[in-house]
């Protein structure tokens, strides 16, 4: 399941994540399209190379791991964010 | 314990609570991250990159947006209410799989700047915030200060450090009070054996 604006980078990615994986383990991947355009070694890195290059328009970072890690928000979940506001 | 950021909290929350007469006075010191939580006050904006880029452009700039942010340090990831996303004009930059009772759910990512008016603190990007509902009821919250950028956020290293100093400082003084406590059960037994 994909985001539909990142969904032909999602597939790109997902298709390559194995030779990435064995490439540059960790890093954060910049796709556009079908284009792989590098690997740096942080996120901020990723993006200001996204932003030079297409400007405000959808573009795909994501960290090369084995699998995606699912993120947690115990506390926005149970709606207790906003308990005493 | 000097450069510590617990101040921000000071800083940043209107600080008033209403009295039974609902006259409104300042709250006590400490009074509101007690009672209500570690909110702050921020302003999200598009990042610095993304402006220069929509000015070359010769596109309009959005103008701000301002709310409150909830330190969460159970949340992995910093997530940012949706509609400021689609206020701000923002495209995605990925997305991040989150968990919750009814199963999990994919999400889109986008980049902001993160403002703290009315503090020291620097402004703080994120290129990939999680984008969520925050403001569901009448919450007026437009981002949760996740780990990762907690991790990454010079100040509050610093408040880790002063933790640790803290830490240091009880473990000396624990120790201290078990050795003076040691010598004053002696004392009383030297007293004790003396009567």
């Amino acid at each position: 399941m994909s985001i539909p604006e990142l969904s032909q980078e999602i597939a790109h990615f997902e298709a390559h994540r194995k030779e990435l994986l064995e490439r540059s383990p960790g890093k954060f991947v910049l796709i556009k399209g079908d284009e792989c355009i590098g690997t740096y070694d942080s996120d901020e890195n990723a993006y200001e190379e996204g932003v030079r290059l297409f400007g405000n328009e959808p573009f795909l970072i994501q960290q090369i791991l084995p699998e995606d890690p699912i993120q947690e928000m115990p506390a926005f979940y149970a709606g207790l964010t906003y308990a005493h506001l | 314990m000097q450069g510590s950021p617990m101040p921000i909290f000071e800083h940043s929350y209107r600080g008033d609570i209403a009295t039974p007469d609902g006259k409104k006075v300042k709250a006590p010191r400490g009074f509101i991250l007690q009672q209500v939580g570690p909110f702050l006050q921020v302003t999200i904006s598009q990042t610095k990159q993304h402006i220069e880029a929509v000015t070359r452009k010769g596109e309009t700039i959005v103008s701000p947006i301002s709310g409150l942010a909830l330190i969460d340090t159970g949340a992995s990831s910093t997530a940012v209410d949706e509609s400021v996303c689609k206020k701000l004009g923002l495209s995605p930059t990925g997305q991040m799989t989150t968990a919750h009772a009814g199963g999990s759910e994919v999400r889109p990512c986008y980049p902001i700047q993160i403002i703290f008016p009315g503090t020291p603190l620097p402004a703080v990007t994120s290129a990939r915030a999680m984008s969520v509902n925050l403001q569901f009821g009448k919450s007026p919250l437009v981002l949760l200060f996740g780990r990762d950028l907690l991790s990454k956020n010079a100040d509050i290293q610093r408040l880790r450090r002063a933790n640790r100093a803290c830490l240091l400082s009880a473990v000396v003084l624990g120790l201290a009070i078990r050795v003076r406590a040691r010598s004053s059960d002696f004392d009383g037994g030297a007293t004790g054996l003396g009567s």
